[in-house]
């Protein structure tokens, strides 16, 4: 009935387009930045979410535990010891009557700071010294390297024991401890890292423009191994926190009545067979706690893994 | 002829975390005993992803084969576990990669590679797989054969490397050999080398060969039938000559003529296709070609082209080909060095 | 003097040796010599190993000579100040084969167009974006994929970035290593006729290595072939493809395979044998003399380049 338009539209149809209307060089994606997409995979990662809720979780009860209860962390009652966990005494009592609940979230003041700065300290250190003997390379890099040889023979366990004698044991001798001992792996990590990014053709290219070292650094080396370095550094707290509750559990880190999870673990040990929960409830938190940074560091690590993307 | 392989609307996304990456979108093509078929297009196109699923190497997620069928003398192997798969590969079907360094193993001789894939799919003595692995590195061309099985890839330059993994695809008498870029990685007076070889295993074993390459050049070398990839579609096919000589897809004529040329004169301008290939994730909902085509026409943006008969085998899929578009006069193809073919 | 014969590069006895452990070296440059005149391009070919991209690299002085002179506009490049370099790099720029790997992936376009204007600080606050969108534009992009990431792209969009980042200090000279041989061959095409249409409208100088001979003839005014650190050919475009004499230089030109199969079938292959020979080998002369067809005892002397023809240089006792 109406072919003639039909076929007028169907010509219509088949007209050349102006070739300035065509874009051909549209990027369709929306753009993302390597932290932003980072970020979008790790959010969506449930796993790892769990975990960061469950450090969240235990750094806010570290901060405001201690003051839901009325009783003191040090304060002894020797009417009341060994007490089960009840209304007044949300986890019970120790040995001397201790409000369990407030040592354990005072200790977790302690565990989670050792860990978290006994962990970031020697990661930074290492950072800046592997930086400098992998940019720098030549001489520098094979006298540091040397030192970190020399100072990897020597098993971690003596220097903190060196350290503890002489300064005398608590929180601070024991960062120190890490941070003496810590930062030589983590040098190797990024020494070996930078020696890799050097040569990359970005780099050369930053170069071939004239720019300085401090240009190269922190333009182009640091913001390549961050991600790397911030995954190691979340890996690195749980073994840090165990390591404290290593060291108190021996009795050679945290001593009462100052309060860690090691040394909680420590003192609940002796009265285990009559009152488990007094070692049971530190030990569970020290493995949750681990399990929830190693969770999360995982999360972390594939999050700033690009193999995924396409 | 008989249809060795046969691809029947395989269509395979990716799952991303930006979304879908459709990256093959209803490919069929067949092969015959053999003969050698091209895959050409540029990166991006599919051409990868394609040969990869009917191998069944794609790791599933991120990859979902959606659709289609693989057809493998009659049988559809799209459908096989990866158990079934695994007595496939290596004894009928075989692979060889643009890398041959990141497929061989660097731990272990290269004569123990060969006999291990020997012996897995066939039931000889240490000694037979031996006496075979030296037959095959001697047929590939690797002199010394058997002071050469003793020795570890990384002794061996690109070029040799490639030809023991042709040796490890080829030692079971393989009747489908796939072959992704397997010279671009290699200089030109190497390229040439295996070209060669190929092209005489063909001819020694009857080996079938899938070609996958971006170059026009090595499938002229290599290519009785053609098929040129664009945006995860097959945008033309047909035989070499048609495909060289008679080509009816604007696509196809840009990729001819950005070929440089030996003969002609120098600091010539090339002509190309301007632009870059479409983003699979967001693929455009006409043809995938229109935003970078010459002849693009309002429908090319609208509706992606049906595959057009020419002759026999040869079709396209164009607009252009519609009774009711425009005549288009083909550009000069000026890679044509001889006055031959169907033209 | 006009101002096309002015050289603006001259390069003589090139040497560059790597260690490889155990006290010993590599000898990677033996002794590498050529000029590039103003304007003009002077293609550097040779396979995998050959010390092409050690040449640009050392021209740049990216890496420490160990022997010989560049010189670039009568300077001394190996023997500059820091600050004389600092000036140099603002005229000398390089672009880089990977296309994946020569972008920081942290940076934005636009910061990483913008690095050599911050460097040398030439352009502040508006102009510089100003400068950034323009430089964009130049090679083909748009302005709004200043604030996109180098993985939103593709390979050849890539190589245009590179491209613009070496232009944005506005060089007179650009080492062009392997520019094009990571990207398919229709996008090849666009980035060489890229950088043509650069070079007439800026008059830039170009060194531009590869391995491709057939892309190379499009932009070079010369062409010199490379084989294991040694110059074995150099003549002009016209003369090295009408009449190579290099055994090596003819094997080359017979191997790259040309896009028409009837033809591609029948014509004569001069395959070159083998593989390259062995460092030992390589000690006393000829370097090809291990896959070379003409091979005889005079090659065990190692040949010297001579003039053949006007301008054409071969390093080959048969000749």
């Amino acid at each position: 009935m109406n072919s003639t338009s039909e076929a007028k539209s169907a010509n219509k149809k088949f007209n050349f387009i102006n070739k300035a209307e065509l874009q051909h060089e549209a990027i369709v994606r929306p753009s993302l930045s390597f932290w932003k997409d980072a970020m979008n995979r790790l959010v969506k990662n449930k796993v790892a979410m769990l975990g960061l809720s469950i450090i969240v979780l235990t750094i806010v009860m570290a901060i405001v535990g201690p003051w839901l209860t009325p009783y003191s962390y040090n304060q002894t009652n020797l009417s009341n010891i060994n007490a089960p966990v009840s209304s007044t005494h949300w986890f019970g009592t120790d040995t001397l009557g201790r409000d369990l609940w407030a040592r354990i979230w005072m200790g977790a003041r302690v565990s989670l700071a050792v860990g978290i700065i006994g962990a970031i300290i020697p990661s930074l250190l290492g950072m800046v010294i592997g930086g400098i003997s992998g940019y720098f390379g030549g001489k520098t890099d094979m006298i540091i390297m040397r030192i970190t040889d020399i100072g990897m023979c020597v098993p971690q366990l003596i220097y903190v024991i060196l350290i503890m004698i002489y300064f005398g044991s608590g929180p601070l001798p024991i960062i120190l401890a890490f941070a003496l001992t810590g930062w030589m792996g983590a040098a190797r990590n990024i020494r070996g890292l930078v020696l890799q990014l050097k040569e990359r053709e970005f780099v050369l290219a930053s170069r071939a423009l004239g720019a300085s070292s401090w240009r190269l650094i922190f333009k182009h080396l640091i913001p390549n191994t961050l991600s790397i370095l911030i995954v190691s550094m979340t890996m690195a707290i749980p073994s840090a926190i165990f390591y404290e509750a290593y060291l108190s559990f021996i009795g050679i880190g945290i001593k009462p009545p100052m309060s860690s999870w090691g040394q909680l673990v420590n003192s609940g040990i002796s009265v285990f067979q009559i009152y488990p929960s007094q070692l049971f409830i530190p030990a569970a938190l020290i493995s949750l706690i681990m399990l929830s940074f190693n969770l999360f560091g995982d999360g972390l690590r594939d999050a700033f893994d690009p193999k995924l993307r396409n | 002829m008989e249809k060795i392989l046969d691809v029947q609307q395989l269509t395979v996304s990716f799952d991303t975390y930006a979304g879908e990456v459709q990256a093959v979108r209803g490919v069929s093509f067949h092969l015959n005993k053999g003969e050698t078929l091209a895959i050409v297009g540029e990166s991006g196109s599919g051409k990868s992803v394609t040969i990869q699923s009917v191998m069944g190497l794609l790791p599933t997620p991120p990859a979902r084969l959606k659709q289609g069928k693989i057809l493998f003398k009659g049988v559809d192997i799209a459908q096989y576990s990866e158990k079934q798969m695994e007595k496939l590969r290596g004894k009928e079907i075989s692979m060889i990669f643009q890398d041959p360094m990141t497929s061989l193993n660097p731990t272990m001789k290269i004569g123990r590679q060969i006999m291990e894939g020997i012996q897995k799919h066939e039931k000889l003595s240490s000694k037979e797989a031996r006496a075979r692995a030296i037959e095959m590195l001697s047929m590939v061309g690797i002199p010394n054969p058997e002071s050469n099985m003793e020795r570890y890839p990384h002794q061996f330059s690109g070029g040799m490397r490639q030809r023991v993994m042709i040796a490890i695809a080829l030692a079971c008498n393989s009747q489908v050999l796939l072959a992704d870029e397997p010279t671009t990685a290699l200089d030109v007076t190497m390229q040439a080398q295996i070209l060669q070889l190929m092209n005489e295993l063909k001819q020694t074993l009857g080996t079938a060969i899938v070609l996958i390459t971006h170059d026009m050049g090595v499938v002229a070398h290599m290519a009785d039938r053609i098929a040129v990839m664009y945006g995860g579609c097959i945008v033309e096919s047909g035989t070499a000559e048609e495909i060289f000589y008679d080509p009816k897809h604007p696509y196809t004529w840009g990729l001819l003529q950005s070929m440089p040329s030996l003969t002609g004169k120098s600091s010539k301008r090339l002509s190309v296709i301007p632009g870059s290939p479409p983003d699979m994730l967001m693929p455009p909902k006409g043809c995938a070609f229109a935003a970078r085509c010459g002849y693009c026409m309002h429908i090319c943006q609208e509706e992606a082209p049906p595959s057009f008969n020419i002759v026999d085998q040869h079709q396209a899929a164009c607009w252009l080909l519609d009774p009711s578009a425009p005549k288009v006069e083909r550009p000069h193809l000026q890679h044509i060095v001889m006055d031959g073919g169907v033209r | 003097m006009s101002k096309e014969q002015e050289v603006l590069l001259h390069v003589s006895d090139l040497e560059k040796v790597f260690p490889i452990g155990g006290g010993k070296v590599n000898k990677v440059l033996d002794g590498i010599s050529f000029d590039i005149k103003r304007g003009e391009t002077l293609g550097l070919v040779g396979e995998s190993g050959c010390g092409k991209t050690t040449v640009g690299r050392t021209v740049l002085r990216l890496y420490e000579a160990d022997g010989g002179n560049v010189v670039f506009k009568g300077q001394d490049v190996h023997r500059s100040s820091r600050k004389q370099y600092k000036q140099l790099t603002k005229q000398m720029q390089m672009i880089f084969q990977d296309p994946y790997a020569s972008l920081n992936p942290r940076m934005t376009v636009g910061e990483i167009i913008g690095e050599g204007i911050d460097i040398h600080k030439i352009y502040k606050g508006k102009q510089r974006m100003a400068r950034i969108h323009e430089l964009l534009e130049l090679v083909g992009l748009n302005r709004e994929h200043a604030s996109r990431f180098p993985h939103e792209f593709s390979g050849g969009q890539r190589q245009r970035i590179g491209i613009a980042r070496a232009l944005a200090v506005e060089p007179e000279f650009i080492v062009c290593d392997e520019a094009i041989s990571a990207l398919d061959v229709s996008i090849q095409a666009q980035v060489i006729n890229l950088l043509m249409d650069l070079q007439e409208k800026l008059g830039l100088t170009y060194l531009f290595i590869s391995h491709d001979l057939s892309m190379v003839k499009h932009i070079s005014n010369n062409i010199a072939v490379m084989y294991l650190g040694n110059m074995v050919e150099k003549a002009s475009t016209d003369q090295l493809f009408s009449n190579p004499l290099h055994p090596y230089t003819k094997g080359l030109l017979s191997a790259i395979p040309t896009p028409d199969p009837v033809y591609q079938k029948q014509k004569e292959h001069v395959i070159i044998r083998g593989d390259i020979m062995s460092a030992a080998m390589q000690e006393k002369g000829c370097k090809f003399r291990s896959r070379c067809s003409f091979a005889s005892e005079q090659c065990n002397v190692k040949p010297q380049l001579r003039e053949m023809g006007e301008g054409h240089f071969v390093a080959c006792h048969h000749v």
